[in-house]
């Protein structure tokens, strides 16, 4: 892939927020401006209460920004309606949660194939099967979630996530959940596919060793940037964070 | 996305079993009184020759008390809708998140009311159809199916599920797409109603009592008054509900005593949803009340008629006895009879007590785990279960008792006020009693199943379950 200068796939520009009013109010994000270039896998950290969630919620136009303006693709956030920002979510934002990723009712190939199907777009079966086997899917797709392991589920949530191919996937705590073996499978594949689909991903996470599978980790505290590493392995990522929160 | 909607429908069926329940119960009455009144008519015609047409007016009688069941029927299925959507917060969320559109959404769940409507229906239609072969088999009559009879009930009852379904759909469009992300939190406090629809109610309630009673007891004959207060008073207690039962809930259950846990976790919890509790109580003072009023308007047209006749006989100079007899036979039946037919309504709301049990007990099973776990015992959680139905479905026959009381007993002494004996105060305490049975029973009935799963369920098990 050729890049002279690699378009961006999701920008923060003075982004504020706050939670509440008067004496009770609480500044959650504070002029914050993040960008995040195509094919990046950008890890959010900090303590609880740092505004990391927050940011993840704006970034992805779940809640709106007091001030700000973010843009993911070439599509600006603000003044979106439900309409917008619906087809926003369909089509330029996937998701990987920590708990409660797929619908109980549907097989583990119709969830992946939702959005689409929400969107009215016609399935490809084939492509479905291959993505499948590249994450070892193979003989799940036609189980439900709860004849899934913990692990098989979170590979079926990336596998939606990564199937419509959109602008860029907001992972939420995505080992949360996983044993040791498990969450590192997750989080190699998520690396995999920033690295070889060129997916763009953002993850909030509190673990250091997660985090260290990113290609940049921004740190946060008190709602304001603290630091912006690039990469680094868990125990200096650790360090950074044990400084801050001193 | 018509197969994946089957088939999320097909996953959530089990939540949906009492709603199709009570459809069923509905609409299969609704289809046997046209099947019947079809059957009657051909044999009529087979006897008579020609086609008769004086069933008219007792068939218009009959359907409605169709209309009434399948007014109940409607509220079990806003209350399964209002609290499946309550349960399905984080799955809607989810889908709002992967982009379902609001409109989506609200799809999604008038086709499952739709779904539901026409599986009951077609059960009913199924059940009534059997019924009214056997019955023409058996008395040799030549009897052609009127379509008509098979197609309106599935109409009807569809378009009545739907209808239920438009409010909860509403709510459930509502559902942020951010709500995927919060931990899931069980018993969500519902909306409180108004003040002003409080005050209104109670005015409406007292002023209609007021003139039900001057109607009654006023020297000349006003049913036309009476009737209107008589409505009144029903509007106003159905406005007054929200407040009304759980206040009535609270005031029973600190009767049996605050000290015990079953009790008191009992009447919590049957008041922590006052919407859900209202709804499904209204169910049940609808037919409670509907039967209490004809018994006690009996009571009171027996009571004026004997007292009428011991006095004419007096004059006139007969034994009274056997007019007696007569006239308290022929009432009886009548009663009885109207009873009968209110019975389908009343079943429909017993289901709809169990429905809401069944969907909160679900709701609440981490909390059950969790209460376990802290040390309450399997028969006391099965109690504070029981206790908590029976609160309900007592509650609510006690206001549809003394509603239907009031309304029976004025009414008729209203409508009878120039013509026959004098005011008469009487209390059917037989009917009464048998009504509360009613509702006990109700009450245990509810808690059968939902009681097991809940107490099957280890503490462990139930903490770990997602």
């Amino acid at each position: 892939m050729v890049d002279v200068a690699r378009p961006l796939a999701v920008a923060a520009t003075h982004v504020t927020k706050r939670f509440g009013q008067g004496d009770a109010a609480v500044t959650a994000l504070d002029d914050i401006s993040v960008e995040c270039e195509r094919g990046s896998f950008t890890a959010i950290m900090g303590p609880s209460g740092s505004g990391k969630s927050t940011l993840m919620h704006l970034l992805s136009g779940l809640d709106t920004a007091d001030s700000g303006e973010i843009t993911i693709g070439e599509t600006r956030l603000s003044g979106l309606s439900d309409r917008g920002l619906t087809e926003l979510r369909r089509k330029h934002v996937g998701f990987i949660f920590q708990a409660y990723n797929l619908v109980p009712t549907l097989t583990a190939e119709q969830n992946i194939a939702l959005p689409s199907l929400l969107a009215g777009q016609a399935i490809d079966s084939a492509a479905i099967r291959s993505l499948a086997a590249t994450l070892g899917l193979e003989g799940r797709l036609r189980h439900l979630p709860a004849q899934l392991s913990g692990g098989q589920q979170q590979r079926v949530a990336i596998a939606r996530a990564l199937f419509s191919q959109p602008d860029v996937i907001f992972a939420d705590e995505p080992t949360g959940n996983l044993d040791l073996q498990r969450g590192l499978e997750v989080l190699s594949i998520l690396q995999r596919g920033a690295r070889e689909l060129g997916q763009t991903i953002i993850m909030v996470t509190h673990d250091a060793h997660a985090a260290s599978y990113a290609d940049r980790v921004i740190v946060l505290a008190d709602g304001k940037i603290r630091d912006t590493m690039a990469g680094g392995d868990a125990l200096s990522i650790a360090q950074t964070l044990a400084r801050i929160a001193a | 996305m018509w197969r994946l909607s089957l088939q999320m429908f097909r996953g959530n069926l089990r939540r949906f079993v009492g709603a199709i329940l009570a459809g069923f119960l509905a609409s299969g009455f609704f289809a046997t009184v046209l099947l019947f009144i079809a059957l009657i008519n051909a044999a009529t015609e087979q006897s008579m020759g020609s086609a008769a047409e004086d069933n008219e007016v007792g068939a218009q009688a009959i359907l409605g008390f169709v209309a009434i069941g399948l007014i109940v029927a409607g509220s079990v299925v806003f209350t399964t809708f209002s609290v499946i959507v309550t349960q399905r917060t984080s799955e809607l969320a989810l889908m709002r998140c992967l982009g379902a559109s609001r409109n989506q959404v609200r799809r999604s769940i008038v086709r499952e009311a739709f779904g539901l409507g026409v599986i009951s229906s077609v059960l009913g239609d199924a059940v009534a159809l059997l019924c009214a072969t056997v019955v023409a088999g058996v008395n040799h009559v030549p009897f052609v199916v009127p379509p008509a009879a098979l197609l309106w009930p599935i109409i009807i009852t569809t378009l009545l599920f739907i209808g239920a379904a438009l409010v909860p759909a509403r709510a459930a469009t509502r559902v942020a797409p951010l709500a995927a992300l919060r931990p899931l939190s069980s018993g969500i406090a519902d909306r409180r109603g108004s003040r002003v629809r409080l005050a209104l109610g109670a005015v409406i309630a007292i002023a209609g009592l007021s003139l039900l009673v001057f109607g009654a007891i006023a020297p000349s004959n006003l049913v036309g008054i009476s009737a209107l207060g008589g409505l009144s008073v029903a509007v106003g207690v159905m406005l007054t509900g929200l407040w009304l039962i759980p206040a009535l809930v609270v005031a029973v259950g600190r009767m049996f005593g605050s000290k015990r846990i079953a009790l008191t976790l009992a009447r919590l919890n049957a008041t922590r949803q006052p919407r859900r509790l209202a709804s499904t109580a209204n169910a049940f003072i609808v037919g409670i009340s509907l039967v209490a009023m004809i018994q006690s308007g009996m009571l009171v047209a027996n009571t004026r008629l004997e007292n009428w006749v011991f006095a004419t006989a007096a004059e006139q100079g007969f034994d009274p006895n056997e007019t007696i007899v007569q006239v308290r036979e022929s009432l009886a039946a009548v009663a009885n009879i109207v009873s009968a037919l209110l019975a389908v309504a009343v079943l429909v709301a017993i289901v709809g007590i169990s429905n809401t049990t069944a969907l909160s007990v679900s709701e609440r099973s981490r909390e059950n785990a969790l209460l376990r776990a802290l040390g309450l015992s399997r028969g006391k959680l099965r109690a504070a279960l029981l206790a908590e139905a029976l609160l309900v479905s007592t509650c609510a026959a006690l206001i549809g008792i003394v509603l239907g009381w009031l309304l029976g007993t004025f009414g008729v002494n209203a409508l009878l006020n120039t013509y026959l004996g004098s005011f008469a105060l009487v209390v059917p305490w037989a009917a009464i009693a048998a009504l509360l049975g009613i509702a006990v029973a109700a009450g245990i009935l509810a808690t059968l199943l939902p009681a097991r799963r809940a107490t099957r369920l280890s503490p462990v098990a139930a903490l770990a379950y997602e």
